[in-house]
């Protein structure tokens, strides 16, 4: 893991992309890279507890492996591992319905590619009042 | 295992969380990670809880066949010694099953509410509000009666509203998820006096998405789809979509399909296309 704090102001945005059914650019600025996919991730998608980004980790995720996280998870891992499992179910709806899902947002990027995503050239921060407010850091990476 | 582990994580839980535990739900309005942070210490807890229990109730009923051996071997022997060195473990382990059951949470709020808020997590903004409220007391009282049939055999339905979500996603997206289950509960009385009692659970999961038409908008092509699309429908300022999941079981209780549920949320995206905003 490559850390860049002391670059927040000028690093790029984070490549991982939030939603489940409508994807979109995350908009935090970048703080590492993950070693497994190369991409510029912010903490939120690449806890710093983790080898490899949340995305990686839920692709790596069989159910079974998840089924056997769950009783035997650490306190503190749980939560990451309740994510990666959210994002294991996004990954599996939507390679299972290709197509199906809604890109808004203008850098769509390799890593989404399988997906098939259908591109809408609309950014959210566009939208007054559907912008969203600065995001609180919720999560301790 | 620790049998006491359980009661250690109930102490170590919020009064928040030992209050949702006790009521069997609660009605709030906090974001998504809020949420997270506050059900998943219970989450785990049900999680230990329910181990115990399954553990504790096999040594149950180990116990109790270990009784009614020593009862045979007491009367063999005349004497009451061993039936009751028998009877102590059935009672110390009757009692903390009985505490266990007590607290025990509805496994829909690990299954399918829990995992379903982190999903919801990234679908909508970090300071976006997701309403809830949880309902799992389905105390089968007279409150709860919805009908009472006056034919043979005797048929009550009682109905409980066990969840109710809504949420704005990022996209402007009106998110409602109401969960229903009437439970039947039938009384026969067989030809020798027996009366016999069954109970079945039918319940409607009523999803509702209102799509804003800045960002989308249903193309003349899926309008043509009506009969395909019936719970699909445009006005001016909303695309709205509505779909029921319809679930039975045998008993009081059932879990939840998430991965259902999702794949019903799915459906509308496949049909929209650009709304005007750009």
């Amino acid at each position: 893991m490559s850390d860049n704090t002391d670059n927040n102001m000028t690093s790029p945005a984070c490549d991982a992309k939030r939603g489940f059914f409508t994807l979109y650019d995350c908009g935090k600025p970048s703080q590492a890279q993950c070693s497994s996919c190369e991409r510029q991730l912010c903490f939120e998608h690449f806890p710093q507890k983790l080898s490899r980004c949340l995305e990686c980790e839920a692709q790596a995720l069989t159910p079974a492996s998840a089924s056997e996280h769950q009783s035997s998870a650490e306190p503190a891992s749980e939560t990451h591992l309740d994510l990666i499992k959210a994002y294991q179910q996004r990954d599996q709806l939507l390679t299972e319905h290709k197509g199906s899902a809604i890109y808004l947002g203008t850098n769509l990027g390799q890593y989404y590619q399988a997906y098939d995503l259908r591109s809408f050239d609309i950014e959210l921060s566009n939208i007054s009042d559907l912008a969203d407010s600065p995001d609180e850091v919720f999560f301790d990476s | 295992m620790n049998i006491f582990e359980p009661r250690k994580l109930y102490n170590n839980l919020s009064q928040e969380q030992q209050q949702f535990i006790k009521d069997k739900g609660c009605c709030d309005s906090m974001s998504a990670h809020k949420w997270i942070r506050f059900l998943e210490p219970i989450c785990r807890y049900d999680q230990l809880c329910d181990t115990i229990a399954h553990t504790v109730g096999k040594w149950l009923a180990f116990s109790l066949v270990a009784l009614i051996i020593s009862v045979f071997i007491g009367v063999m022997f005349e004497t009451i010694l061993i039936p009751a060195i028998a009877l102590v473990p059935l009672v110390i382990l009757g009692l903390i099953y009985r505490s266990v059951q007590k607290k025990d949470v509805n496994d829909n709020l690990r299954k399918t509410v829990y995992p379903l808020i982190n999903v919801l997590s990234l679908e909508i903004g970090n300071r976006q509000k997701i309403t809830l409220k949880l309902n799992f007391d389905k105390e089968l009282v007279k409150q709860a009666i919805v009908k009472l049939p006056q034919s043979k055999p005797k048929t009550i339905f009682y109905s409980f509203n066990i969840i109710e979500a809504s949420t704005v996603f990022k996209d402007g997206t009106k998110f409602t998820w109401k969960v229903n289950d009437v439970i039947r509960k039938r009384t026969r009385q067989n030809p020798r006096g027996k009366t016999k009692t069954k109970y079945k659970l039918k319940r409607k999961s009523l999803i509702n998405l209102n799509f804003d038409t800045k960002v989308y908008q249903l193309s003349k092509a899926n309008l043509k789809l009506k009969k395909e699309l019936g719970k699909l429908t445009q006005s001016a300022d909303k695309i709205c979509y509505k779909q029921t999941i319809k679930q039975s079981y045998d008993g009081t209780t059932g879990e939840l399909n998430t991965k259902e549920m999702l794949s019903t949320m799915r459906v509308p995206y496949q049909h929209l296309t650009q709304g005007a905003a750009t």
